[in-house]
C-alpha cells in the first residue's frame, strides 16, 4: 500500500512532531479503512463466536435452549470425562489419517502430471483443481448419487466386475472409508493447485545442475523437489489437518453420523448436542475443546515439521 | 438396466423426495443464508409476514402455487415462502433466531414439535384466534385437533398430514404367484410374503430382496405401529393425562417390531437403506427393482406419481396399502406429517396475517389441491367432497389408503405419544434400530434405549417443570 507521507515542516520543531503524529495517526485511519472489511468479518463470524463459545461453555443450558446457571468448569469436566467426546476424537483421528496423507500424495501426483508442458496441458491443470469450486453440499450430493444402496453407479461397476457389492454408506466397517472418499475427492484440488504453484516456482536450473551431477528421476525427485516443495508441504498438511478436524457437511449429508456413530466426528457431536438436544452449553465446550486441539495440533506441526522445511 | 440406473440417479438428485417425518433433504438450497426480511408496512395496506416452511418436491411446488393464488386474490397480506431445509432444521433455525427479532410469522414444524413448542413460549396458540371469532372447528375431524390439543387449547393448526403407508410393485407379487390386490395387513403377513418376494440365485447370492426400510423415518413407523395396535410410548397415557415421566415403548409389541426389523435386515430379505439422507432410497430401490415392497409416508405420493408418469421406470405397478400392524390391531393411526405455529415475537398485525392464511390453508377447497398435489390427506371431512379431491382420487386411487386408514380410528382410540425431547427420543430409537440391524439382540437395545430414553424425558421434566 503506498501512502504518501507529509514532509515535516522544516521551521519549528514543535510543529513537525505534531505533523508527524498526525501522518502517522492519519497513515493507521488509512490502514483501517483498507482492513476493515476483514476486521469486521473476522470479528463478527469468528472472534465473537469464539468468545462467545467460551462463555457458554460456563453456563448450562436448559432443553429448551435457554441459558441456565452458570456451572463454571462442570461442563468440561461432564464432556473431558464421556466415553462419547473419546469416541468421536478417536473418529476424527482416523478421519484425519484417512483423509490427509492420501490428500497430499494423490494432490502431488497429480500436480506432477499437470507440471508436464504438453500442448493443451491447462485444460488437465483445469480439470484437476476443479473439486475447489465444487461445494461440500453439491459434492457429497454426488457422492450420495454413486454410493446409494440400490442403484450407486459404483456398486454397479462392482457388480459388472463380479465383486461383491459394498454397503458403503450403511455398514459401521465402511461408512468412515467412504465419508473420507469423498472428502478426499473434494479436497484434491487444493492440495493440486498449490502443489502445482509450488512445483512451478523451483528454478529450472536446480534440475539442470542435478542432471550434470548424474541423478536419476528419482534422485532428483529426492533431493531437489521434495526439499524445494517442503514449504508446501507443510502448508497442505497444516490446512489439510484444519480441514479435516472441521469437516461437517459431507457427514451430515452422507451419513449423519452414523451407522452407529461410524462416522461421528468431533463436529458431528457438537452439532447433535446443539441441535438434537439443544444442549448449547455442551456444545460450546466441545467446540473449545476441538478449537484448543487444532491449535496446539497446528503449533505442534509447525514447530516440528518446519525445522525440515528448506526455504529457499 | 443402464439407462435405468442413469435416469434414476439423475431422478435422486433433482427430487429429494421425502417430506414427511424425520430425515429429508439438506441439498443445496438448505445451505442458503436463511433471511430476515420480514417487515410489517406500517403505512396501513399490505402486510408481509414470512412463512418458513419444509416442504420439498412436488409438495414444494404445490404449496408455492397455493400460497400465490392466495397472495393474488387479496392484497392485504403479503406471504413469503422461506424453505429452511426440513422439521428439524427448521426448528434448529427458529430456536438460534429467536431473540434477534429475525424469526417468521409463521413456520411450519412436524407432529414431533408440539410439546416442546408450548414449553417454548415462543407461540401464540391459534386457539386465540378460533375463541374470538369463533371460527368453527365441527368440519375439522377431530382426531386431528385433538392431537394438538393440550389442556383444551389448540395450540398449532395442523396443517398437511401424513400417515405411513405400504407401497409395493404388484408386478412382482404376480409374478411370485401373490394377490396384486392384497397387500400384506400385519408384520408377520410381511414376513410370509417376504419368503416368497425374496429372490435366491443358485449361487445363494440374493438378486432381489423383499422390502427395502429406511431408518431415518423409522422411529416415526415405530410410533404409528405402537398407536396402531393401542400400546403406550410413554407413560400417563401417552403423556396426555400428565405430562409423561418415562418411556415404556419397550413392551411386546415394541419388542415385535424391532425383532420384526431385525430379522428381516439380517436374514438378508430386506434392504437397508439407513438414515436415506435424501428421503428418496427406499423409493428408488423400489423403482430399480431391488426390492418389491417399501413403507414410506404417504406425503411422497404425488411425487412418485410425477416420476412414474415421465415413463421411465419400467416393470413397476405400484400398489399401496395401509401400514402393517402387529396382529390384532384395531386399527387406527396418528397424524404425521406438519403443523403450523405463529410466533408471538412478531407484531400482532403480522401474527392476524398469519391467521389470515392460516385459514385460507386449511380452507376445504385448498385441503384438496393440497390432498391432489401432494399426498397430504384433508383435514376436513368436507374437502373429500368436493370436485378437486374427488377427481384426483379418480385418477389415483393410491391417494385414499392413508385417509382411509387414518379414518377408521375407532374413536376411543389411543392418542399420539407427547414427549418433549421428542428429537432426542427418536434419534434414540434410530439408534437401536442400527444396532440391532448389526446383529445386536432387539429386546436388549429396545430396553436401553428406554432407559435413555427415560433419562432425557425426566431431564427435560426436571428443567421445564410445569
Amino acid at each position: 500500500m503506498a501512502v504518501t507521507t507529509t514532509e515535516p515542516l522544516p521551521v519549528l520543531p514543535l510543529a513537525g512532531l505534531a505533523a508527524r503524529g498526525l501522518a502517522q495517526l492519519k497513515r493507521l485511519a488509512f490502514a483501517l479503512i483498507f482492513l476493515s472489511p476483514s476486521i469486521i468479518l473476522f470479528g463478527v463470524f469468528i472472534f465473537y463466536p469464539l468468545v462467545k463459545s467460551v462463555y457458554l461453555g460456563f453456563y448450562e443450558t436448559d432443553p429448551l435452549g435457554n441459558q441456565g446457571d452458570f456451572v463454571a468448569l462442570d461442563q468440561y469436566r461432564t464432556v473431558l470425562t464421556s466415553e462419547d467426546f473419546r469416541h468421536a476424537l478417536w473418529i476424527t483421528v482416523l478421519f484425519t489419517l484417512y483423509t490427509v496423507p492420501p490428500g497430499i500424495v494423490l494432490g502431488l501426483g497429480l500436480a506432477m502430471l499437470a507440471n508436464q508442458k504438453l500442448p493443451g496441458i491447462s485444460i488437465f491443470r483445469t480439470a484437476f483443481s476443479s473439486t475447489v469450486a465444487t461445494s461440500v453440499a453439491v459434492a457429497s450430493m454426488m457422492w450420495l448419487t454413486l454410493l446409494n444402496p440400490s442403484v450407486g453407479l459404483i456398486n454397479y461397476f462392482l457388480q459388472e466386475a463380479d465383486l461383491p457389492r459394498i454397503d458403503w454408506l450403511n455398514d459401521p466397517d465402511w461408512a468412515l472409508l467412504a465419508v473420507s472418499l469423498t472428502t478426499i475427492w473434494l479436497n484434491l484440488g487444493l492440495a493440486t493447485i498449490v502443489f502445482l504453484a509450488g512445483l512451478q516456482s523451483i528454478p529450472e536450473r536446480l534440475y539442470e545442475s542435478a542432471r550434470i551431477d548424474g541423478a536419476g528421476r528419482w534422485a532428483t525427485f529426492l533431493h531437489v523437489t521434495l526439499p524445494m516443495l517442503s514449504p508446501t508441504l507443510l502448508f497442505v498438511t497444516v490446512v489439510g489437518t484444519i480441514l479435516a478436524f472441521e469437516s461437517f457437511g459431507q457427514i451430515h449429508i452422507l451419513t449423519r453420523g452414523g451407522p452407529l456413530d461410524a462416522t461421528t466426528v468431533i463436529v458431528y457431536s457438537i452439532w447433535q448436542e446443539a441441535f438434537q438436544r439443544f444442549d448449547y452449553g455442551v456444545a460450546a465446550v466441545q467446540a473449545v475443546g476441538l478449537f484448543i486441539l487444532v491449535l496446539g495440533l497446528t503449533g505442534l506441526q509447525i514447530r516440528f515439521l518446519e525445522r525440515r522445511v528448506f526455504y529457499q | 438396466m443402464k439407462r435405468t440406473l442413469a435416469f434414476l440417479a439423475i431422478l435422486l438428485l433433482a427430487l429429494g423426495l421425502a417430506a414427511c417425518g424425520g430425515g429429508t433433504t439438506e441439498g443445496p438450497e438448505a445451505s442458503a443464508t436463511p433471511q430476515v426480511g420480514t417487515t410489517a408496512t406500517p403505512s396501513g395496506g399490505t402486510v408481509e409476514i414470512s412463512f418458513w416452511h419444509a416442504m420439498t418436491a412436488a409438495n414444494q411446488d404445490t404449496l408455492k402455487a397455493l400460497t400465490d393464488r392466495f397472495n393474488a386474490s387479496q392484497d392485504e397480506v403479503k406471504v413469503k415462502l422461506q424453505f429452511q431445509g426440513n422439521y428439524e432444521e427448521n426448528l434448529n433455525k427458529l430456536l438460534a433466531a429467536r431473540g434477534g427479532g429475525n424469526v417468521p410469522a409463521l413456520i411450519q414444524l412436524d407432529e414431533a414439535s408440539i410439546q416442546r413448542m408450548v414449553d417454548s413460549g415462543l407461540i401464540t396458540p391459534v386457539q386465540e384466534f378460533i375463541d374470538r371469532e369463533r371460527y368453527d372447528l365441527s368440519d375439522f375431524i377431530e382426531r386431528i385437533i385433538s392431537y394438538y390439543t393440550l389442556k383444551d387449547t389448540l395450540y398449532g393448526m395442523p396443517f398437511n398430514v401424513s400417515n405411513p403407508i405400504l407401497y409395493y410393485n404388484k408386478l412382482d407379487f404376480l409374478e411370485v404367484g401373490l394377490d396384486p390386490e392384497r397387500p400384506p395387513r400385519t408384520l408377520d403377513e410381511v414376513r410370509q410374503y417376504c419368503d416368497k418376494l425374496t429372490i435366491r440365485e443358485s449361487s445363494g447370492r440374493i438378486s432381489r430382496r423383499c422390502i427395502s426400510l429406511e431408518i431415518g423415518d423409522g422411529s416415526w413407523y415405530f410410533e404409528e405401529v405402537l398407536v396402531k395396535y393401542g400400546a403406550l410410548y410413554v407413560n400417563n397415557g401417552n403423556g396426555r393425562d400428565a405430562r409423561a415421566s418415562e418411556a415404556v415403548f419397550n413392551g411386546p409389541e415394541g419388542r415385535e417390531f424391532f425383532q420384526w426389523w431385525h430379522d428381516l435386515v439380517t436374514s438378508g430379505q430386506a434392504l437397508n437403506v439407513g438414515r436415506n439422507p435424501d428421503g428418496s432410497q427406499h423409493f428408488v430401490a423400489m423403482g430399480a427393482h431391488q426390492v418389491s415392497m417399501t413403507i414410506g409416508t404417504s406425503a411422497a405420493l404425488r411425487s412418485i406419481f410425477n416420476v412414474l408418469e415421465l415413463g421411465q421406470v419400467k416393470d413397476v405397478e405400484l400398489g399401496t396399502g395401509p401400514l402393517p400392524g402387529i396382529e390384532g390391531s384395531s386399527g387406527g393411526t396418528s397424524p404425521g406429517g406438519g403443523v403450523l405455529w405463529i410466533l408471538k415475537d412478531r407484531p400482532q398485525a403480522e401474527q392476524e396475517a398469519a391467521w389470515k392464511y392460516i385459514k385460507y390453508l386449511v380452507d376445504p377447497q385448498q385441503q384438496a389441491d393440497w390432498y391432489a398435489g401432494s399426498g397430504y390427506f384433508p383435514i376436513r371431512r368436507s374437502a373429500y367432497d368436493l370436485p378437486a379431491a374427488k377427481e384426483a382420487e379418480a385418477k389415483y386411487p393410491h391417494l385414499k389408503v392413508a385417509p382411509q386408514q387414518f379414518l377408521e380410528t375407532p374413536p376411543d382410540a389411543m392418542q399420539g405419544p407427547l414427549v418433549g425431547p421428542f428429537v432426542a427420543v427418536r434419534e434414540l430409537i434410530r439408534r437401536a434400530i442400527e444396532q440391532t440391524i448389526q446383529g445386536s439382540d432387539p429386546t436388549q437395545v429396545l430396553d436401553a434405549a428406554a432407559r435413555q430414553a427415560t433419562e432425557e424425558i425426566q431431564e427435560y421434566a426436571e428443567r421445564v417443570g410445569d
